[in-house]
């Protein structure tokens, strides 16, 4: 066997074993396991939302009047809505705007404030202070007017909510990786590796991001959990998802007029809410709990 | 004279995610009236762990004391409750850490900082306790006590900072003195004054030492008897002149600069044996591994203090046997 | 040719310290005051002081970790400081450094083969293959079995984990090896063992060492020449032996009469010197060392001493050793 092959089995070999180890410590914690559990069922339910939803045309559009504001029964699950719309298939549908949504905010966020907060740790000097001004900058701007800015400029659209989400909260991950990068590049590691002669971009890249990785993931999980409840928010507020876009936070909205009426129509979306953001915050707390021990063990 | 200070069969273990790991298991260790008794080995031989066990500060969990007695002028100290341990903890037995600038508290003048001590443990007023914070402070050799005692921490020195912990230390007439490294962050040139400081101290307030380092050459010239640690475990004791003189653990021989000619022999033993340190085994004595002059029964079981003479004892099965410096077989592994 | 094979030319490094607002620059520390040293190829030299002398800075500014303030440190000829990005690259590979971590130097999230790898994967273009030959030959070297190519520092002891530095640190085959204090943070066996190591490698490669240590014993069995420094300047140089034997500098003489080793009697046979080490912000007036010095004169206070040279390649920087060249009684 060539030198190669020994090294690609080898390699596979002890990633499945770390696999194997992050599992067995994620099964520890039970709470955490069952909301890593309820998420992937939430992602498959995202993908197949509109193969499952019993009336995939309700969830945009096809109006019903006759059949509007039903409760729960055998046809409509979670009963409709005053359009007469099957509230099952469009709260089933809102799982997939949520979770791309949040995934998309948070992806971009990281994106944007990773290699910021990389460059601002390791550089300092100018470069860190021009950054972190920056970044001072835009945490002062509140999630909501920020939103409330660009809706009145861009008007307002799901897509605008998440560019105002976006824009709130990179500067949170530039914070967090600052402060890390500073006091990693002290250690001994990064000096050898200067003194080797590796190119600045490998260090941040290769030595560096991989130490301080796991507080990001920790708060990105959790941040998942919060955007949603953000856009939920935003869209309640009108200055988000528009009619007739079945997010979670805008039926809401559109229930509140037939509160009494119908418990169903407010119940569910929110329900929906409260369970997703319960197994990212979940999530994020078992996942710093796993990343930190073995942290301890370096 | 005897029984002033003794530790009997103490077994110190950590919970570890690996399993429960002994750090400690000393048979028995005197500590005379009077004396310095340096205990010497290298990190993780469990010197602190045997310091934070006599003031019961070990972090526990994960620390805890299986068993074992250490008894001080006539009390078990393991059986008083918290409160009683707390009345001895600077009052009868003082301790002093490795790191003055994390033992000193930032926001305090030093000078406030004795007050405190001296006002928790004598329950004295402003003016006196003012009185005795000037006094320790004269007492610790630092020059211009009544400036010193407005100062904060970080305006003194590495070396004048140990010098406030002595003082703290002592301020409430404790008699023995546990020394956990003292001397391991400040610099060499500091070091020799702070060492003689406890010295005189020693002498002119009669108390006991208990001092603990990693340099062998550091604890024979502080020292009036010598404890070698490893592993937990003692595994020689004598005067310092005895020690020096003639070593005869072949680990104490070691840290002494006694390096065997058959070093090459050692390497592999060293890597086959990679993780050794999990869990240690109480049948096999714990220098085996890295023995030179091991034989058959080492494996077998571990060793216990043999007398040499009446002040020096040795924890090895040659000595047992007699056989203290012969060629007789060693294992090949 | 008798050229030095590393040449420091009085070498300065000062860290601005900044305050008010806006930021100016209010005072220097001095880190590094005016070092020049000579070594010769094939040769350890012992570099020996307390904290805060400045050794570790030095060492920084000769590897251009850190941009020198002025002076010169000439490898093979060629100024270190003078050399554009691509040349720096290359010269890189001429001298390396072990550290005094053997828990840090090494990334934790790497594997073995990474970490000893990297200096050929920066600078050589070789096939994995290739690499991993080389990795492998690189740890026999240092006496680590091949399969800890797949392992993590964590799984090994610190003996271990700097020998696998080492190893890192001869990939590019370096002629100069700067070693930070290589054994202090290792357990007794590993010492010796290291310490074997490396007297091996120096033979079988040809290397020059700069050793920094503060254990004198490590420096006795390894150091050629030693250079003793305090707050930023050396204060003597010369042969280890004839150094060891007679140290001439004050506070050579209360350095190693300090540290206690094998034949210090007792208590009073350590000196301990009054005071403390003065900041590198207010260097002492004159000689640095007069704050300190048991037998500082009227002058010392005044002046600078002068470089004393006591025999062939002994020398000492000060007034007292000046003094006594001219028949006048010493200490």
């Amino acid at each position: 066997m060539s030198k190669k092959s020994i090294y690609f089995n080898i390699l596979i070999k002890q990633k499945l074993e770390t696999l194997k180890e992050y599992l067995y410590l994620l099964k520890q914690n039970k709470l955490t396991f069952v909301a890593l559990i309820i998420i992937l069922f939430l992602a498959i339910i995202a993908i197949i939302a509109p193969i499952i939803a019993p009336f995939p045309s309700h969830i945009y559009g096809d109006v019903n009047p006759q059949d509007k504001l039903l409760a729960p029964s055998r046809v409509y699950f979670l009963g409709t809505d005053e359009m007469g719309r099957d509230l099952f298939s469009r709260v089933l549908y809102g799982t997939r705007i949520s979770l791309l949504g949040s995934l998309i905010a948070v992806g971009t966020g990281l994106l944007i404030g990773v290699p910021l907060g990389l460059m601002a740790g390791f550089y300092g000097g100018f470069i860190d202070e021009f950054i972190m001004r920056i970044v001072d900058m835009f945490l002062s701007f509140p999630p909501l007017l920020l939103a409330m800015a660009i809706a009145a400029f861009l008007g307002p659209s799901l897509q605008n909510a998440i560019l105002a989400l976006i824009i709130a909260w990179w500067p949170w991950y530039t914070r967090l990786i600052r402060g890390q990068v500073v006091s990693i590049k002290e250690r001994e590691f990064v000096r050898a590796a200067h003194a080797i002669g590796t190119p600045s971009w490998q260090i941040m890249l290769k030595h560096i991001l991989p130490n301080c990785i796991s507080p990001i993931i920790v708060q990105a999980s959790m941040d998942l959990g919060g955007i949603i409840l953000t856009l939920a928010a935003l869209s309640f507020l009108g200055l988000g998802a528009q009619a007739p876009t079945p997010e979670w936070g805008l039926i809401i909205n559109t229930s509140r007029t037939y509160f009494l009426k119908a418990w169903w129509y407010s119940t569910f979306p929110g329900m929906a809410i409260f369970i997703t953001v319960l197994s990212f915050n979940l999530l994020g707390d078992g996942l710093r709990e796993v990343l930190d021990p073995k942290t301890k063990k370096y | 004279m005897s029984n002033y200070f003794e530790i009997k069969d103490l077994k110190v273990s950590f919970k570890t995610s690996e399993g429960v790991k002994n750090v400690l298991n000393i048979n028995k260790l005197n500590l005379y009236k009077g004396e310095t008794l340096g205990i010497v080995g290298e990190s993780g031989a469990g010197k602190s762990v045997l310091a934070a066990s006599i003031l019961r500060i070990l972090p526990s969990p994960p620390a805890f004391i299986e068993s074992g007695k250490i008894i001080f002028k006539g009390q078990d100290l393991l059986l008083l409750k918290e409160k009683e341990i707390q009345k001895i903890r600077g009052k009868e037995i003082s301790m002093i850490f490795q790191d003055p600038m994390s033992t000193l508290n930032p926001v305090f003048t030093v000078g406030q900082q004795i007050m405190n001590v001296v006002r928790h443990n004598r329950h004295s007023n402003k003016e006196d306790a003012e009185k005795d914070a000037l006094r320790m402070i004269k007492l610790v050799k630092l020059p211009d006590a009544k400036n010193t005692l407005h100062k904060y921490p970080h305006e003194l020195s590495g070396g004048q900072r140990q010098r406030i912990i002595i003082a703290i230390a002592l301020s409430c007439g404790a008699e023995l003195l546990i020394a956990d490294e003292p001397t391991r962050n400040v610099d060499v040139t500091i070091q020799a004054g702070i060492l003689k400081l406890i010295d005189e101290l020693r002498k002119e307030l009669g108390i006991s030492v208990l001092f603990i380092a990693n340099n062998v050459n550091l604890i024979f010239i502080v020292s009036d008897r010598v404890a070698v640690l490893y592993r937990g475990k003692i595994i020689e004791v004598g005067t310092s002149q005895e020690l020096r003189v003639e070593p005869i653990h072949p680990y104490t021989r070691r840290l002494l600069g006694i390096v065997p000619p058959t070093e090459r022999k050692i390497k592999n033993l060293i890597e086959v044996n990679l993780k050794e340190g999990i869990k240690v085994d109480s049948s096999v004595c714990p220098f085996f591994y890295k023995c030179e002059k091991r034989i058959e029964i080492c494996k077998k079981n571990s060793p216990t203090l043999t007398k040499v003479s009446n002040t020096h004892l040795v924890n090895c099965h040659r000595v047992i046997d007699r056989e203290v410096d012969n060629e007789s077989t060693s294992i090949s592994h | 040719m008798n050229q030095p094979a590393l040449a420091i030319k009085n070498l300065k490094k000062y860290f601005p310290v900044y305050s008010g607002f806006p930021s100016r620059v209010r005072d220097w520390i001095k880190a590094v005051d005016g070092v020049t040293l000579n070594i010769k190829k094939g040769e350890t030299l012992g570099v020996v002081g307390e904290s805060g002398c400045g050794k570790s800075t030095l060492v920084n500014t000769i590897l251009r970790l850190e941009e020198p303030t002025s002076g010169e440190v000439i490898l093979e000829g060629k100024n270190v400081f003078c050399l554009n990005k691509k040349e720096m690259s290359q010269l890189r590979k001429k001298i390396q450094i072990v550290f005094q971590d053997p828990f840090w130097s090494l990334n934790p999230r790497w594997l073995i083969k990474d970490i000893v790898g990297e200096p050929l994967y920066v600078h050589l273009n070789l096939s994995l293959g290739e690499l991993l030959s080389k990795v492998e030959k690189l740890l026999e070297m240092v006496g680590i079995p091949k399969t800890a190519l797949y392992k993590y520092p964590h799984e090994f002891s610190g003996g271990e984990r700097q020998r696998i530095a080492i190893a890192r640190t001869l990939a590019l085959e370096p002629n100069f090896v700067i070693l930070d204090e290589p054994t202090s943070s290792i357990d007794i066996f590993s010492q010796t063992q290291i310490l074997e190591l490396l007297k091996k490698l120096k033979e079988e490669f040809n290397l020059t060492y700069i050793l920094i240590s503060h254990d004198l014993s490590v420096v006795k069995s390894m150091a050629d020449k030693i250079s003793i420094m305090y707050l930023g300047k050396v204060v003597e140089y010369g042969p280890a032996e004839e150094v060891f034997k007679n140290p001439t500098h004050p506070y050579t003489n209360a350095l190693f009469k300090a540290i206690p080793n094998a034949g210090t009697k007792d208590i009073n046979s350590i000196i301990a010197l009054e005071g403390d080490v003065p900041s590198a912000i207010n260097i002492p007036s004159g000689c640095r060392f007069h704050t300190r010095c048991p037998v500082a004169l009227e002058i010392c206070h005044k002046k600078e001493p002068p470089v004393v040279k006591l025999s062939k390649e002994h020398e000492a920087v000060c007034f007292l050793l000046e003094k006594s060249k001219k028949g006048e009684s010493l200490l």
